[in-house]
């Protein structure tokens, strides 16, 4: 297992909530999330075509979903859940980095945590 | 000891700096190491001096590109052209400040906007990257420091070959020409005037194809500025371009050794013609670029364009390449059957692909194995066809280090670079801190 490097990155309440904050640590830089108390740490770098993915829209995404008389209907879900892309647009879940095409393509995760009120950051 | 998550596959091949040029910087770029130095090319102070003469104003004639060698200056060879950049004017109050009066004091036809059109889901721009906008609002593409920065110094481009497209082709054709012809006009003040103080841009003429004599009138106007490098026509036409009535525009251009490039500029929906009706959503209308390139580049040959014209080129920008060689093995099926109803074909049809067609990479054919997609470039038979474009700065902009890696060592040089050099005459090396 390679060592990893802790970076200590800001208060908590310095990401707004439902808001991410990008940090220039790590090779490309890393984007913390927040949704409530729960944070998640990105890499700012898409896997697709190197764009600063974390710098794109927090949003939700479009899914088909059962309306009346058995007809399929199209619903906004998953509203602040998706992180799209500034340039060709890909969807990715937040929690997970991964795009919703297909699982195997993601954005580099790392391991982020709270303590006494501080972020930090597993690089 | 910690552990990082999620590495799976793919995170951990990048980890290894697979999808990293050895060179590249953060941004993630075809960044070379001596880019840093070049930040900061455009200086505004320096942009009001020295524009390019306009056709007609001088009785000299010779338009001369501002500046010459400064000292400090350092000499660079061009290793990356970018064959499809689009620069726009900050406002429509730009552009229409270069229309004649019959269109610029007409209450309602000045009203027409350059934007208002465009419908794109995959992002919030309406088609621009996202990170394209200057800090002021204006138009994505207008800023000369800010296109310097992305173009130059984080994408690693050398000369940018510029494509304006704010104008899109409009139901009035003799407004439309009026309008590209004001684009023309705006193009050589600031993007091959006052912004051009390195000389790493070059421009496109624009004309109205649907009005073959008021393009040929616009060719004249400007074949001799140095900076002009081809002509521009949108696809969107009545007929292909192999007919008759478009002859003057290729003969015009050939006069002048202007290469002609054909590129998009439409959105979903009543406006873009499929052969079969009209597509609904940009997920149809993006992939269907390319098909309107053929019904063009199938006309141009079997129509005899490259045997009347033989010196010239037609580009096609912004549809791919992998749809080029299949066309050509139809074509040259047909040809021991069908010779006789177009017999003034002296070659086979694929034998005019090398010396008359060129096309650019965006939006690449992005193959899930590398080998597939330079499969389809090798069976175009020469390595002189194909020439990269980024796109810049619309949304869906294709970063020249992800296509580098995708070719072969032997099609890199061609691709990035000599194809665009030789087409366009483009000089070897490039001074950078010129001013």
């Amino acid at each position: 297992m390679p060592e990893t490097v802790r970076e200590r990155l800001c208060r908590s309440e310095g990401i707004p909530d439902g808001g991410v904050r990008v940090f220039p640590v790590g090779r490309f830089g890393v984007g913390i999330f927040r949704r409530g108390e729960r944070f998640t740490a990105l890499s700012n770098r898409c896997p697709h075509a190197g764009a600063r993915v974390c710098e794109g829209w927090i949003t939700g995404t479009v899914e088909l979903a059962a309306g009346e008389q058995g007809k399929q209907t199209m619903v906004w879900a998953r509203d602040g859940e998706i992180l799209r892309c500034p340039w060709h647009g890909w969807e990715f879940e937040i929690e997970s980095g991964r795009t919703l095409t297909d699982p195997s393509r993601r954005i580099k995760r790392y391991d982020v945590h709270v303590e006494e009120g501080w972020l930090y950051v597993e690089l | 000891m910690s552990t990082v998550t999620g590495v799976d596959a793919e995170s951990a091949e990048q980890a290894k700096g697979v999808f990293e040029r050895p060179d590249a910087a953060a941004e993630g770029a075809f960044q070379r190491p001596d880019a840093a130095a070049a930040g900061a090319l455009w200086r505004p102070d320096a942009a009001a001096e020295g524009a390019f003469q306009r056709p007609g104003a001088a009785a000299e004639g010779a338009l001369q590109r501002p500046g010459t060698a400064a000292a400090g200056a350092v000499e660079r060879e061009v290793r990356l052209v970018d064959s499809d950049v689009h620069p726009s004017p900050r406002s429509f109050a730009e552009l229409i400040e270069y229309l004649p009066d019959r269109w610029r004091k007409d209450p309602c036809l000045s009203r027409v906007e350059f934007d208002h059109s465009v419908y794109l889901p995959a992002n919030q721009t309406g088609g621009p990257r996202a990170d394209s906008f200057p800090a002021d609002g204006s138009a994505a593409g207008s800023d000369p420091e800010m296109l310097e920065r992305q173009l130059f110094v984080e994408a690693g481009v050398d000369i940018g070959i510029l494509l304006p497209v704010a104008v899109p082709g409009m139901s009035n054709p003799e407004h439309e020409a009026a309008l590209k012809s004001a684009t023309n006009s705006w193009l050589a003040d600031t993007w091959l005037g006052s912004y051009n103080r390195e000389g790493r841009y070059r421009g496109s003429i624009s004309v109205c194809a649907g009005l073959p004599e008021l393009a040929v009138q616009e060719i004249e106007r400007w074949a001799e500025h140095p900076d002009f490098v081809q002509v521009l026509i949108d696809p969107y036409l009545v007929d292909p371009l192999g007919k008759p009535q478009y002859r003057p525009i290729f003969a015009a251009a050939e006069r002048h050794g202007l290469p002609v490039a054909v590129h998009i500029n439409r959105t979903p929906g009543p406006v873009l013609l499929s052969p079969v009706g009209y597509p609904s959503y940009f997920a149809e209308f993006h992939p269907l670029y390319a098909m309107s390139y053929v019904t063009h580049f199938v006309s141009l040959i079997v129509e005899g364009a490259f045997e009347r014209f033989e010196s010239l080129k037609v580009v096609f920008v912004e549809g791919g390449v992998a749809w080029i060689a299949p066309m050509m093995w139809r074509l040259d099926n047909l040809y021991e059957e069908l010779r006789a109803e177009v017999p003034w074909l002296r070659r086979r049809p694929s034998e005019y692909v090398a010396d008359h067609v060129r096309a650019t990479t965006q939006p690449l054919e992005e193959t899930a194995k590398h080998a597939d997609l330079c499969d389809h470039i090798a069976w175009i038979g020469s390595e002189d066809v194909v020439m990269f474009s980024s796109d810049y700065p619309h949304w869906d902009f294709d970063n020249p280090g992800e296509v580098l890696r995708r070719l072969t060592p032997e099609m890199q040089e061609h691709v990035m670079a000599r194809n665009g050099i030789e087409l366009y005459g483009l000089p070897e090396t490039i001074r950078l801190g010129d001013a």
